[in-house]
């Protein structure tokens, strides 16, 4: 099955959505979240979770801590912030903009 | 706040950047084992579920590199460890590292206190209210007493009055003996006689150069209107500290010079020295006293007992030419209207000839200035040559070192690293250098300074001047310095736009020819090496692509601080 790569730009959305739904995740689960819930379309290249989970941290938007796996593994936790959510809103607010003006454009005949 | 806030999670991370890699490492290891186990559930074999895994993470090490970098303190620790490498690269090649230094502490220790110097004497404004304003009758080019006819350096006391009453260009009008008297002195109480150097001035002097007292009074006219009975004094700030102690009971004090005591009535501020650059009289006495201050000069009430020095303060709307027609028509007006002039043919043709010029007297009187200025003026320009030498020499020195670092550098180019990273590596390099010259630099122009001022004076006081260390002349120096040694530290940097390939070039050479040059071509030797040269040749051709891929994971290790120089 072909699998897109996400559009620029949307993986910060993505991931602040993803833990908004789960409330606690390590790495592994986010990009496995976004992977399933997207029915295997959109493939986060998974590495570069992890260089945009650091600039979140930086901004604040999530917080990490460390925790167990169901596996009794040592996993880093990320959970969103208050300014994490608020930055989700600004986001998806942005992300319906977009889309909303690219889909007019391609209607119209 | 949230800036703040941000700052806060940066320097955390800073302080814990150890760990945070450790955490990123774990994290990362985590993820790849839990794909590969998926993997291996979903039926692949351990080889290729780990190949799998790691495939769709990507390149593990750049990743890692990148959430290191994403916390922004790259070109800090990039700073940090060219610090260290710089100073160690210092300390390895001693001989030139000093050489360097005293250059760099020569040119600008030397320059900034031989123009501290000239700026004292020559260039530098009185402490005073609008200096720009002042203006001295003459060129101030002599002094002593005379009975000339026509003399526009010196003037009498009575032509003082008379130029002070009817100009209409100065808003007020001073005289200055032309001579500081060194006078014998008691201070009340004492039984031992101590060198004062006492200047005389009218009692309007203080007024007419804006200068407030710092204790008690300063002179006025009072003081000054009547011969010989005003046996006052104001004394330096300078005297007042080194004579009196700075007594704060000062003005009950008095001062025997000759056979009248005075009292004293002030002391001046601090930074006022008096008119001439280069002798800080100890006190001033109101020229009233002239006849009875040793030597006893006299000559209060002379028209042609030509002594003085007389200054203006121009009024604000008044022209400098303005101000001379009116001081010329005054000078002959007053001169020919003097009951005992000699108006004989020779001395009115020379009236006739004379013109008073109208000197700007900010930068004050000085006889040092007539003495000194042309030295001072040869020395500042050989002085500047000095820096010239001093900067070539830097720049030869590390244009030297630069050709014995090429293969340095073109190892590390070769390695991957940017050709902005070197430049930056040879800037920190040459800032250390420079900044430690810098630092000798000013400890140098202090000591300088001193020296030079000794010199200067000859004898064994040292001239009462202030030779403060000019600080803009020596941000001038320091940047002219280090500006060469940044210019010329980076020229390797710069100039390795090829040294990739020119080093696999020459380590493949190397390889083929071995150490004993093309001779031994066919030796044993050289065919053992025949792989290594197929080796070199096939990362040769890769190296341009990688390049770029390759000077990520350079400065990642740069960042780990584990790259270590090959040199």
């Amino acid at each position: 099955m072909h699998r897109d790569e996400i559009p620029p730009g949307t993986l910060y959305l993505l991931i602040l959505k993803t833990l908004a739904r789960a409330g606690e995740m390590h790495g592994y689960e986010i990009a496995d979240s976004i992977q399933r819930i997207s029915d295997d379309v959109l493939q986060v290249e998974e590495g570069s979770l992890y260089p945009a989970l650091q600039r979140m941290l930086i901004k604040g938007w999530v917080k990490a801590k460390w925790g167990t796996t169901a596996g009794n593994r040592r996993a880093r936790y990320y959970q969103l912030t208050a300014s994490g959510r608020k930055q989700l809103e600004t986001e998806l607010s942005q992300f319906e903009r977009v889309i909303g003006a690219i889909t007019r454009v391609i209607q119209t005949a | 706040m949230d800036w703040l806030s941000e700052l806060a999670r940066r320097l955390w991370m800073l302080m814990h950047r150890r760990q945070f890699d450790a955490d990123i490492e774990e994290e990362i290891r985590l993820h790849l084992e839990l794909r590969e186990q998926e993997k291996i559930q979903a039926g692949l074999s351990p080889t290729e579920a780990r190949q799998a895994a790691s495939r769709r993470f990507g390149n593990a090490m750049l990743l890692r590199e990148k959430s290191h970098m994403a916390w922004g303190w790259e070109w800090f620790e990039s700073f940090v460890q060219d610090t260290a490498y710089g100073s160690r690269a210092m300390l390895r090649s001693p001989a030139l590292t000093i050489v360097a230094l005293l250059s760099l502490a020569l040119g600008i220790g030397a320059n900034t206190a031989i123009f501290s110097l000239l700026d004292a004497v020559m260039l530098r404004s009185l402490p005073l209210k609008d200096p720009a304003q002042l203006i001295l009758l003459g060129k101030g080019n002599a002094s002593g007493i005379t009975d000339d006819f026509a003399r526009t350096q010196l003037y009498s006391y009575p032509f003082f009055r008379r130029m002070r009453g009817e100009n209409q260009v100065f808003s007020d009008t001073a005289a200055i003996f032309s001579m500081t008297n060194g006078v014998h002195g008691f201070v009340e109480g004492r039984s031992e006689a101590e060198p004062m150097s006492v200047q005389l001035v009218s009692g309007n002097y203080f007024n007419t150069l804006g200068v407030q007292a710092f204790v008690g009074r300063t002179l006025n006219d009072a003081d000054d209107n009547s011969e010989g009975d005003h046996p006052v004094a104001v004394i330096s700030y300078a005297w007042w500290r080194r004579s009196l102690a700075r007594d704060p009971n000062v003005l009950n004090r008095t001062l025997k010079l000759g056979a009248t005591t005075y009292n004293i009535i002030g002391v001046a501020p601090p930074e006022f020295f008096g008119t001439k650059v280069g002798e800080a009289p100890d006190m001033w006495v109101p020229l009233s006293m002239v006849k009875e201050v040793p030597p006893n000069f006299g000559g209060y009430k002379d028209n042609f007992s030509e002594s003085l020095f007389i200054m203006g303060r121009l009024k604000p709307e008044i022209s400098i030419s303005a101000a001379t027609s009116n001081v010329n028509l005054l000078f002959r007006q007053i001169l020919l209207g003097f009951p005992d002039a000699k108006l004989s043919q020779e001395n009115l043709q020379k009236l006739d000839k004379t013109k008073v010029p109208l000197t700007p007297m900010a930068t004050g009187l000085s006889s040092l200035r007539r003495k000194f200025s042309e030295p001072l003026q040869i020395l500042m320009a050989v002085v500047a040559l000095v820096l010239l030498i001093a900067c070539a020499n830097i720049a030869n020195l590390l244009l030297a070192r630069s050709t014995a670092r090429a293969r340095e550098l073109a190892v590390r180019q070769a390695l991957g690293a940017r050709r902005l990273r070197i430049i930056r590596q040879l800037l920190t390099e040459s800032l250390v250098l420079a900044l430690a010259g810098g630092v000798l630099g000013v400890a140098m122009a202090s000591v300088a300074k001193r020296v030079l001022l000794r010199m200067v004076s000859g004898g064994l006081d040292p001239i009462p001047l202030d030779v403060s260390i000019d600080t803009r002349l020596l941000l001038f120096t320091v940047a002219v310095t280090i500006a060469t040694a940044l210019i010329f530290g980076t020229v390797p940097g710069r100039k390795r736009k090829n040294s990739a390939r020119q080093i696999t070039r020459h380590l493949t050479s190397r390889a083929l020819t071995g150490p004993h040059g093309r001779s031994r071509t066919v030796s044993s030797q050289s065919r053992q090496s025949e792989p290594c040269r197929h080796w070199l040749q096939q990362g040769k051709r890769l190296a341009p692509r990688h390049r770029r891929k390759l000077g990520r994971l350079h400065s990642w290790r740069a960042a780990r601080n584990r790259a270590q120089s090959a040199d």
